[in-house]
């Protein structure tokens, strides 16, 4: 997104540049380069409206001020959207024998499944520090991890710990997500030495 | 360049946003029959009245304006390296692995094969990548530099086929 608006910036400003250019130098037809950048006529058509005038300049203010509001929102917004809503498990339907027991809800904070996720996958060796987001409906939400790992790691062993991961995580909560992104960096070290 | 573009938006819509009140907050003043309190707006009046297209003034900012403009075109248009690479597919739904990362464990292999001054560049898209490898050595260093890559990209999970070119320059001289 911000590689669009910054081409768009820059073919705005690369045309207003070559058109001033050409003006100044007066190669327009229908400019006159000996034209000040506020004429008379401008300063007229301002003053035979003033109110007008400082109404349209307050609202254009305003609003290009909400622009930049939303220009700086979207840059701090994180990916992914918010982060999955509680776990609820109602009551099991499955009858039991003898007199029935109280039974209630369960809830399993969104905050403890991402704890539990991240523990584990921190339990391997080469895997440092795991972050983990998991968004979206909390019977099938999506999850996101970042992983730094050793500077020796072997890749296709950590993708053999994620999986494993993915499955004890289904087991003990039910819920499967979708793996929508795995992302790993291996962390500079000093180069090693030449034996 | 993400990075860059990210910074400057950031500082783009500080700007509006500060510039946009500014605007409105001094119309306002004017329209309340007070002075602009922050905004030299009468100089810039004077100045603007007086400031020919032909100016030099103009024209050097006119010219300034194109060639940021152009600068920004051609940094945003120019093929950017990806930012993740994602290793072979497998049995496993592909990780994706920080490019920087993947071009520092290959030099860093590089250098242990005994090539010096090794640098490593990945380029392509995330899921076609290639990886290029220059440093100095000896020319007969080459088959085994090599596989001292291929083996890391192993270890790193690569798809086998992942091109992968070596540029040695020979040594100013020979090191016993």
């Amino acid at each position: 997104m911000n590689r669009t608006l910054w081409t768009i910036i820059g073919f705005v400003l690369l045309v207003a540049g070559v058109t001033g250019l050409l003006a100044g130098s007066g190669r327009l037809s229908f400019v006159d380069r000996e034209q000040v950048v506020l004429s008379p006529e401008m300063i007229a058509a301002w003053n035979r409206n003033e109110a007008r005038s400082l109404a349209l300049t307050i609202v254009g203010g305003l609003l290009v001020a909400l622009l930049g509001l939303l220009l700086l929102r979207a840059q701090f917004r994180r990916r992914g959207g918010a982060p999955m809503a509680d776990l609820h498990l109602p009551p099991s339907a499955e009858p039991a024998e003898g007199p029935q027991p109280d039974r209630g809800d369960t809830e399993v904070a969104s905050r403890a499944l991402h704890r539990a996720l991240q523990r584990d996958l921190e339990s391997n060796q080469q895997i440092r520090d795991a972050a983990v987001r998991l968004t979206g409906p909390p019977d099938r939400p999506r999850l996101l991890v970042r992983l730094a790992v050793t500077p020796d790691a072997d890749v296709a062993r950590l993708a053999d710990h994620v999986d494993r991961v993915m499955d004890r995580f289904t087991t003990t909560s039910g819920v499967r997500p979708d793996l929508s992104e795995v992302v790993v960096r291996i962390p500079a070290r000093a180069p090693a030495r030449v034996q | 360049m993400r990075t860059t573009n990210r910074i400057l938006s950031t500082l783009l819509g500080l700007v509006l946003l500060l510039a946009g009140l500014a605007v409105a907050i001094e119309a306002g003043l004017i329209a309340w029959g007070g002075r602009p309190a922050v905004v030299p707006a009468d100089r810039w009046y004077a100045a603007l009245r007086e400031l020919r297209l032909a100016d030099v003034r103009f024209l050097g900012t006119a010219a300034v304006v194109a060639l940021v403009g152009l600068v920004l075109v051609l940094l945003q248009l120019r093929p950017w390296p990806p930012e993740l690479v994602q290793t072979s597919a497998g049995d496993h739904p592909p990780l994706a692995i920080a490019r920087r990362s993947v071009e520092q464990r290959v030099a860093l292999a590089a250098a242990r094969a005994g090539v010096e001054h090794p640098a490593s560049a990945v380029r392509g898209r995330p899921g076609r990548w290639r990886v290029r490898l220059r440093g100095v050595a000896w020319p007969d260093r080459q088959d085994a530099v090599m596989a001292a890559v291929r083996a890391e990209l192993d270890r790193l999970y690569a798809p086998p086929d992942t091109p992968v070119t070596i540029t040695l320059r020979r040594p100013a001289r020979r090191v016993a």
